[in-house]
């Protein structure tokens, strides 16, 4: 335990009305608390000194994962356990990033508490699930505004997004359009590097590919890791692989390689040089991407 | 800076209700550990890595050094304490361990044994890839795991054969 982390008290309000008015009232001398993960992590390094209330949000309904009209909503206290085990999630190719993601968040035992809504919040560059949310397009509803914003601005660096003192994130929502018109299919996959299992990623990345008549028709591509402060929507290589064929993997190889690069600029630090990082990268990008690929071709 | 206000608060573990008066900040290991004398659980990085102090909360393993007690009020605490019947046998999990020798200094033990337990009650047959998965967040530094891995089969199988 920190000895500079000392409460003054913690709540566990019933509604989501009650968790804002106390909010209000504390502002930023206010903490969330969900899975607790991550409050753990910051509040052991003596970040949250000036914390005077504990707000638990786990009672206050937002635990579901639920389809409406071609919209895939995930309340923000939604465990990484129960998202990976919903049937949307399982079952729909053009969700098998978060699938991925989530399976590659260890170990079990953080996956059983933390939450969707807390990952995207403690906005570290280098957690799984939130690159799978920026190459899927999320968007997150916040309270008591309602007001929708795309996760790519939300996240805006280490330990910040864009949410005031008084507000909580409620919801993660991800649409789930068909291509119109063609024969266009979609689909995603996530890739992780790291040097052990339960480890943080080195580069992490995500793909969300639509392929028509043999070849990529549409594409995001996210990475994470030590990228930056924040995980980064590829743009140059999420383009260059448009009109690829999906049976030419060299080809593909080919574009990425010489992509890649102008797209991420890594970082040294204790787990890899920023060398080998983006050497990693382009085989992660190309992984994540010839998945997405063979996903949607079946 | 006020100080920390105590909170009472009930927690049920391996059955029983504990009234017990905290700090916000406490972790439900520091509770259990050092209010409530269950040493069973142990403590080893307090950062959420090494899994010697894993407990089930609703039969999900956790890390109890990363919980705050509070949090765990209103859910269902099971340690290795826990896990006994209530004339003394042990668990399949504990005798399997026992028998095929899954530990040298035992430090890790219980972590591995809540583990095995949570992996069982959701999964009685797991294969080799799931037992790996269910234990990546368990750290041995004496026996290199492959006694662990054996004592877990041998669980598994006890309990399939039970199950029938």
């Amino acid at each position: 335990m920190s000895l500079a982390f000392k409460p003054n008290f913690y709540v566990k309000p019933k509604s989501l009305e009650e968790a804002l008015e106390i909010l209000s009232k504390y502002q930023d001398r206010a903490k969330i608390i969900a899975g607790g993960t991550g409050i753990y992590e910051v509040s052991h390094r003596g970040l949250l000194s000036e914390t005077e209330a504990l707000v638990d949000i786990g009672a206050i309904g937002l635990s579901y994962v639920r389809t409406e009209e071609a919209v895939l909503k995930i309340g923000a206290c939604t465990t990484m356990s129960t998202l990976l085990a919903s049937k949307q999630v399982g079952e729909d190719p053009r969700l098998a990033a978060l699938a991925d993601a989530l399976r590659a968040i260890q170990p079990l035992q953080v996956k059983n508490v933390a939450t969707v809504g807390g990952a995207i919040c403690t906005a570290l560059p280098f957690f799984d699930l939130p690159v799978a949310l920026f190459c899927l397009a999320a968007n997150v509803t916040i309270a008591p505004s309602g007001r929708r914003e795309e996760i790519g601005k939300f996240v805006q660096g280490y330990f910040s997004v864009n949410l005031g003192p008084s507000e909580l994130v409620r919801e993660v929502e991800l649409p789930l359009q068909e291509e119109k018109g063609g024969n266009g299919k979609s689909a995603s996959a996530f890739e992780k590097f790291a040097l052990t299992g339960d480890d943080w990623a080195i580069v992490n990345a995500g793909a969300h590919v639509t392929i028509e008549d043999g070849a990529i028709s549409k594409s995001v591509v996210s990475v994470g890791g030590g990228v930056g402060e924040k995980p980064v929507i590829a743009a140059k290589s999420s383009k260059s692989i448009i009109g690829a064929k999906i049976n030419n993997e060299q080809g593909i190889k080919d574009v990425l390689d010489k992509s890649v690069p102008l797209d991420i600029e890594t970082v040294s630090d204790i787990r890899a040089s920023a060398e080998y990082r983006l050497r990693v990268a382009k085989v992660v990008v190309r992984r994540a991407v010839l998945a997405a690929c063979r996903r949607a071709n079946i | 800076m006020p100080s920390q206000q105590q909170q009472l608060i009930i927690l049920r573990i391996n059955g029983q209700r504990f009234s017990v008066s905290i700090e916000p900040s406490e972790s439900l290991n520091y509770v259990i550990r050092e209010r409530l004398g269950l040493t069973g659980t142990k403590r080893g990085c307090e950062t959420g890595g090494c899994g010697s102090c894993t407990v089930l909360v609703d039969d999900l393993p956790v890390y109890s050094c990363m919980m705050y007690a509070m949090q765990a009020e209103g859910r269902n605490v099971v340690t290795v304490e826990g896990l006994q019947g209530a004339g003394g046998e042990l668990d399949p999990v504990q005798k399997s361990f026992m028998e095929k020798g899954g530990l040298q200094c035992g430090y890790c033990t219980p972590g591995f044994i809540m583990s095995t337990k949570g992996l069982l009650l959701r999964n009685s047959k797991p294969s080799e890839s799931e037992i790996r998965d269910a234990l990546v967040g368990n750290l041995c530094r004496c026996t290199g795991y492959t006694k662990i891995f054996e004592s877990v089969r041998a669980a598994a199988s006890a309990n399939s054969r039970k199950n029938r």
